[in-house]
């Protein structure tokens, strides 16, 4: 309960920071648009969200780190969910508001959009992030039945949503909880591409889906990877790296011996992508990758770019720790 | 961004301790000087909260019409202050400390009264079309303000916008008035209706009325819950109207009223919490310190009602003096309640009651008097 009280007095601190850390640094375009969208969502803002909506839905242009609107946009509603601890009269409040936003905005496919984010927040929410064997049964019926919610939320309101992307990044999310093989997962996929083609958060779900403990395998993720690098010929092979990145803390020290990355391929897919978007951030998962792969030559390039400004935020658990070996390490003759 | 309530509150404590420190160095004979500097002081703290700021997104004609409105209050504001220096400075034996604590005590005063007084019915039904409109309060950090002000004006319906811009004018052409018509005190308060509908969402029961923006909810519903402050407690009274007119037995001209107190600034809200406040072993009946400072007194009378009703204490009526403040102490009204009551509930029942309590209750009146 002390942990549930805790999270959710930090909610008010999470939405003005943002998952990065941003407040550390100048804040982007991306940040900017997910604050603005987090703000207007945690007051209630319908109208200005679906102002914001309208201009972000279909935009296929990139900010100067490589994201996508949508995807900023997304990224801030999120915020208002962004604990996995529950508290039911709270979450009572926030379908009750997206539901009455759906009523009234029957042909909004914001207003079904939300609601439907706020039933997959709520049932994950009381699933909370115990493994399936801890999770208690009562907890798990109610996740699936906020799970069927949510599916049906989407179903139910098909033809206003079918444009959306979003429905297929949402609905890819319920397949991966509901276990849909990944054949169904892949059509969504491209689905959701023909109607914005920038949308990143639709290879980050796949590739998420066909990792081991999703019921994917390495092989799988491979092809993920593959298939989203030769999607986006403009960027080289930088999908490669990003959509290996996003599964990376989850293998951590394992990651190259568990996964088929192949090591000149990402290194490359990070340099298309830094070339193509400068960001500190991926510059800081690239020296942490290129350690892990134990290539001196490109860490000790890449610690020296990166110089005295860190991003620990970048570097996962024990990031200071991380950092100090590869440093060392990287200029050890 | 816009300015908060936090900063005008820290700039008027700022504001007052460096006119103290000032007057402090000022020999005796040089009150016309040191009158007509808390005079600036004053006006300078008060244009602050009225100026339309400049990086207000509201559209040119509210902005152009507010600033007008707030042109022509300032053109009248100086002789209305001078003339509150003036009679605190008429009485006899007046202090310096006196005199400052009077005018603002009488500033205080008409900012709460400035928001609580409704200038008619038009402008209270604009004000009601933006109820549903939980974002209003996303930048009302301080109700005193012509930020928040304009935050309201520019939700009200453009229909019905020509009125509520004509009442915020009103209003301010009131300001430091006789003011003749004060709306009592509503039985139930707002607040009342607010605490109770939030027991019922906590325990999963249904509460007619918008739900709260998760902003409020995150506040008041956690286990731990918070008190809200700024712009979660303007969505808090803006929830809680919405959930009292639902009630199958609301009654909107009292219901208003009950809304205009609960978010009428408070005198804490001016001026800041007074650093006494954390004392360590104050008592919950102890003389309240911001009652102390403001030189508020009276009497509180108190009922208690008979212990098998299970109805809690709660104060049945009040006759405070402030200090500097000739009628309405609306601002200072409540500052003795709280202990009034714990006073009140630590009274022994005289000897001749003591064996049969009486059924109806009783009813204390506690005195607050300072030597």
């Amino acid at each position: 309960m002390m942990r549930c009280t805790l999270a959710l007095g930090l909610l008010a601190a999470v939405l003005l920071v943002g998952a990065r850390d941003a407040s550390a640094e100048a804040k982007t375009p991306c940040d900017v648009l997910a604050d603005e969208s987090a703000d207007e969502f945690w007051w209630g803002d319908f109208d200005a969200l679906e102002r914001k909506y309208a201009r972000v839905r279909t935009a296929t242009e990139r900010d100067a780190q490589g994201n996508a609107s949508v995807t900023c946009f997304r990224r801030g509603l999120r915020r208002v969910f962004q604990n996995n601890d529950y508290n039911q009269a709270y979450y009572e409040q926030l379908q009750a508001m997206t539901a009455g936003w759906a009523r009234a905005h029957p042909q909004s496919a914001l207003a079904q959009l939300l609601h439907t984010r706020v039933l997959l927040a709520r049932g994950l929410a009381l699933r909370g992030l115990a493994y399936d064997a801890d999770t208690p049964a009562a907890s798990k019926r109610e996740f699936l039945r906020y799970l069927a919610l949510a599916e049906q939320q989407l179903v139910t309101h098909a033809d206003v949503v079918k444009g959306e992307s979003s429905a297929d990044v949402y609905l890819m999310m319920l397949g991966r909880w509901e276990g849909w093989p990944l054949s169904r997962m892949r059509l969504l996929v491209d689905d959701g591409l023909a109607k914005n083609a920038s949308d990143d958060a639709l290879w980050e779900e796949m590739v998420l889906a066909s990792q081991p403990k999703w019921g994917g395998n390495a092989a799988e993720i491979d092809r993920v990877a593959r298939d989203a690098a030769k999607s986006t010929p403009d960027q080289g092979l930088g999908a490669y790296a990003m959509l290996y990145d996003a599964i990376a803390d989850s293998y951590d020290a394992r990651f190259f011996k568990d996964t088929r990355a192949d090591w000149p391929t990402l290194r490359q897919g990070y340099r298309d992508r830094l070339a193509a978007y400068p960001d500190d951030w991926v510059l800081n998962r690239f020296a942490r990758m290129a350690c892990l792969a134990e290539d001196k030559p490109t860490t000790q390039a890449l610690i020296a770019q990166i110089g005295s400004k860190p991003r620990p935020d970048a570097w996962g658990s024990n990031a200071g720790s991380r950092l100090d070996a590869c440093r060392t390490w990287a200029r050890a003759p | 961004m816009s300015r908060t309530p936090l900063r005008h509150g820290a700039l008027a404590c700022l504001a007052f301790l460096t006119f103290m420190a000032h007057a402090g160095t000022l020999e005796a004979g040089a009150s016309a000087s040191w009158d007509a500097r808390l005079v600036s002081s004053r006006f300078d703290e008060l244009a602050m909260r009225l100026a339309v700021p400049k990086d207000t997104d509201v559209d040119a004609d509210l902005g152009a019409d507010m600033a007008r409105a707030a042109s022509d209050f300032l053109a009248r504001l100086r002789p209305l202050l001078e003339s509150w220096v003036a009679a605190a400075r008429a009485r006899p034996g007046a202090t310096d400390g006196e005199v400052v604590r009077s005018v603002d005590n009488r500033i205080v005063n008409e900012l709460a009264l400035w928001r609580l007084l409704s200038p008619g019915s038009e402008y209270d039904a604009a004000m009601l079309a933006t109820l549903h409109v939980p974002a209003v309060c996303r930048r009302i950090q301080d109700e005193a303000t012509m930020v928040a002000v304009l935050e309201r004006l520019r939700a009200v319906p453009m229909q019905q916008r020509a009125a509520a811009v004509d009442g915020e004018r009103r209003l301010l052409q009131g300001w430091g008035g006789p003011h003749p018509s004060v709306p009592p005190r509503p039985d139930v308060t707002l607040e009342t209706i607010e605490a109770e509908a939030i027991e019922r969402l906590a325990a999963a029961e249904p509460v007619a009325g918008d739900p709260m923006p998760p902003a409020l909810a995150n506040t008041v519903l956690a286990n731990v819950r918070e008190v809200p402050v700024g712009s979660v407690r303007c969505a808090l009274h803006q929830w809680g109207l919405g959930v009292a007119l639902a009630r199958p037995d609301a009654v909107p001209a009292t219901l208003l009223v009950a809304w205009r107190y609960a978010k009428m600034p408070r005198v804490a809200d001016i001026l800041g919490e007074p650093a006494m406040s954390a004392k360590s072993g104050a008592s919950s009946d102890d003389y309240p310190p911001m009652a102390q400072m403001r030189v508020v007194t009276g009497d509180v009378t108190v009922r208690i009602p008979a212990g098998e009703s299970g109805r809690p204490a709660e104060v049945a009526s009040r006759a405070i003096e402030v200090q500097g403040v000739d009628a309405h102490p609306v601002a200072f009204e409540t500052l003795l309640d709280e202990a009034s009551i714990g006073r009140a509930l630590k009274q022994p029942l005289p000897p001749s009651e003591a064996a049969s309590a009486p059924k109806e209750g009783r009813t204390i009146i506690i005195r607050w008097r300072l030597e």
